[in-house]
């Protein structure tokens, strides 16, 4: 007996995706598990997310392996000499969207569950974030079989320790930061570092730790730029020549307004665009400080590029543990990384709430920095 | 309060290092008020074997002068240390407690002369196992884990793996082009000494299609079946990646030249079983093969956002216990959290693979199935 999974990755892609993919994709076409479990699994890969099961078009019917997406094909099966190679490649081969099926006044999820049936899905493993996997939880409750994996370069997710895409983005925040450590002891300047995260540090407040800055500005504590300007001119004092600030896009001046744009048209959940802290905070800290300052918006470099061998190692042991919630049929699950273990948990209804950085555990709010204290 | 610690790093170099010194040093000189001191000790347990710490005093800037084997070590001195790799302290095998040339008598001297409180040492299983020695003489010690090869009883993680899993999986994706376009399936021979951990995550983390560890013996025309297997399928070219302590089902013993480079704990040199597999496998086929030893480029370089994170927290994990005056202990990883476990810890049996659940001994690769 065969039966179908479908496989799509939804928001914005991060390094990570390609090794989950591939990992469930050798583990549920694992000839030697098919024998114990019964029955045989066929991969299909939607393409671009929520927006492939919305299109998908029966007249335009799923692509043989090894196929690449036409302009009218939203479908393809996927076995393993295909995507053996995918791990060590960032974004997604399957293309991502921001695909709202439930988008109010223009729901589409009717024609998803349709589609579902018409592909003959027996479920559907989903890849992404909180808009992703909140879609995935409300197809769950319309009867879809549905596993879900967690990513985001925010790790903001409830739920789960980690999120795929990461360690990638930190890795990129430590290595963008050597590189202006250059100019900025050459020329004894001040660099503002603005960092993603959204609405949270996590991003910030790991890749800060990690690049060593003196100085890292979260969301979960608004800032006051006096005593941050004082912080600066003491080191100065102490003979520094320049320091780094690391600033997430979601943080905002205590008493002052978050740097975010209205929601594009193109982003069907209707997120502001957040972004422009950086800019802001260089010109506040020319003022106060006298010092010359430079500002850098690390942007979508933070998302680019292979993954790192964390984000490899993970993406592989999620898209397993996929496959086994698949093997059980344990559906309406999402895979998870808890208390240093990989485990499962139904997938949380409040998705929309993140997860916030533990600012009493790891922030120093007198400092404005990384928590110098662990077992305190 | 005062308070004056000595911290040194021992055994082999790794990145994380720097990164757990100045995790230390900022952790100390936390707050205002505090009478603190931190001692830089050169060369690991080296500098503590000389005859007179004391009188010699601190070396004063960046570098050490001759006799010199110590230096205090300031929050602005140690800044940008995290950001390299290796120790800025020096290390060295040098074995107080080694048989027939006791020196712990010397250490101790030392420790009492220089009023340390406490003493932080930064190590493996031999550094650690010295300084749990000394616990159980009654010096004050505080101890923070580190190893590429992680398999050190007691906790989780040990600073320096994920850069060298890191540095694999590089090193592999460079090795591939060549693989790639000539045709050749390459064995790379990976660190770890008699535990596997390194090889099969750095294996993982790169892909390779065979994995041999220590705690599986391998079969050579097994190796053979399953990358010809392969190559009928299609493929152009096959990573096997081997752990240097891993051994063929007719050894003994892991594959060595011989040297006993690490005097002063007596640990036979390993490396070149890559070398013996390739040649085997060439013997056996027609196949154009290379083997490529990555050999101490694991340890080399600036420590990867893991290390600097993890060593940062480990540093500042041992300031705190320096603090609480909560010695004999070392900083651990349980359950995916920083914490402190007993240094008597460090004398059970070295973590290595649990082949039931992690290695697949067919396939000769990770298990594929079932994590959860």
């Amino acid at each position: 007996m065969l039966k179908r999974v479908g496989i799509l990755t939804g928001g914005g892609d991060c390094p990570g995706l390609n090794p989950a993919i591939k990992a469930v994709v050798k583990r549920v076409t694992d000839a030697e598990m098919a024998d114990k479990r019964g029955f045989e699994w066929e991969v299909v890969g939607i393409r671009d997310g929520w927006k492939g099961l919305v299109k998908y078009d029966p007249r335009y019917p799923v692509l043989p392996p090894r196929m690449d997406f036409g302009p009218n094909s939203y479908a393809r099966v996927l076995v393993e000499s295909e995507v053996t190679r995918w791990d060590r490649e960032g974004g997604t081969r399957l293309g991502s969207s921001r695909t709202n099926p439930f988008k109010a006044g223009k729901e589409t999820w009717p024609q998803v569950v349709e589609n579902v049936k018409l592909l003959g899905l027996e479920a559907l493993v989903a890849i992404g974030g909180e808009d992703t996997l909140g879609i995935a939880s409300k197809l769950a409750d319309k009867g879809v079989n549905v596993v879900c994996i967690p990513k985001t370069i925010d790790g903001d997710l409830q739920g789960t320790d980690y999120t795929l895409g990461l360690e990638t983005a930190v890795n990129v925040v430590v290595e963008e930061v050597d590189r202006l450590r250059s100019t900025a002891q050459s020329h004894s300047r001040l660099f503002v570092v603005e960092t993603m995260g959204r609405y949270t540090g996590h991003l910030a407040l790991a890749g800060g730790l990690a690049a060593g800055a003196p100085v890292i500005l979260i969301p979960e504590v608004p800032f006051d730029v006096a005593t941050v300007v004082e912080i600066l001119k003491a080191r100065k004092e102490q003979g520094h020549r320049y320091s780094i600030v690391v600033v997430a896009e979601g943080a905002k001046a205590a008493g002052g307004e978050r740097a975010e744009k209205a929601a594009v048209s193109s982003d069907g959940f209707e997120h502001p665009t957040l972004g422009g802290i950086g800019k802001t905070l260089e010109k506040m800290l020319e003022k106060g400080t006298g010092m010359e300052v430079r500002s850098v918006q690390l942007s979508h470099l933070q998302r680019g590029g292979a993954p790192c061998a964390f984000d490899r190692r993970m993406g592989r042991l999620f898209g397993i543990a996929a496959g086994d919630l698949l093997d059980r049929g344990q559906y309406g699950r999402m895979v998870v990384y808890r208390d240093g273990k990989i485990a499962s948990i139904a997938i949380p209804k409040d998705l929309k709430e993140v997860k916030k950085v533990d600012v009493e555990a790891l922030y120093d709010r007198q400092r404005f920095g990384a928590k110098l204290t662990v077992l305190e | 309060m005062s308070l004056r610690i000595g911290v040194l790093t021992g055994g082999g170099d790794c990145p994380g290092l720097n990164p757990a010194i100045k995790g230390l040093v900022l952790g100390m000189h936390l707050g205002a008020g505090r009478n603190v001191e931190v001692l830089g000790l050169r060369d690991g347990w080296k500098s503590l074997v000389q005859e007179d710490l004391v009188s010699a005093g601190p070396a004063s800037g960046v570098f050490f002068g001759k006799d010199q084997w110590w230096k205090v070590l300031t929050p602005e001195m140690v800044e940008l240390w995290d950001a390299e790799g290796g120790t800025n302290l020096g290390s060295s095998r040098t074995n107080p407690f080694k048989k027939g040339a006791e020196r712990e008598e010397a250490v101790i001297r030392n420790i009492q002369g220089m009023k340390l409180d406490v003493l932080v040492a930064i190590g493996g299983e031999d550094t650690l196992g010295v300084a749990l020695k000394l616990h159980r003489k009654g010096i004050p010690v505080v101890g923070v884990p580190k190893t590429i090869d992680k398999d050190l009883p007691g906790t989780e993680y040990t600073l320096g793996f994920e850069t060298a899993v890191q540095i694999i999986t590089q090193e592999v994706d460079r090795v591939r082009t060549t693989a790639g376009s000539h045709s050749r399936t390459f064995v790379i021979e990976t660190m770890g000494r008699h535990a596997g951990h390194l090889a099969l995550q750095g294996g993982i983390a790169a892909g390779a299609y065979v994995i041999l560890i220590p705690e599986w013996k391998y079969n050579v025309a097994r190796v053979v079946k399953l990358l010809s297997d392969r190559r009928t399928q299609g493929a152009r070219y096959s990573i096997v990646v081997i752990s240097e302590g891993a051994m063929a089902d007719s050894m003994k013993e892991p594959f060595s030249s011989g040297s006993m480079r690490d005097t002063g704990f007596e640990h036979v040199a390993l490396g070149g079983i890559g070398e013996l597999l390739r040649a085997q496998v060439e013997q056996a086929t027609d196949w154009d093969l290379r083997s490529v030893n990555l050999s101490h480029l694991q340890r080399g370089g600036a420590p990867c956002a893991f290390d600097r994170r993890m060593g940062r927290l480990f540093g500042a994990a041992a300031a705190d216990l320096c603090r609480k005056r909560d010695f004999g202990k070392f900083v651990a990883v349980r359950d995916g959290k920083v914490t402190a476990v007993p240094l008597t810890e460090i004398d059970g049996p070295l973590l290595t693979v649990d082949v039931e659940k992690e290695y697949d001994r067919t396939r000769y690769n990770a298990r594929r199935s079932s994590i959860l």
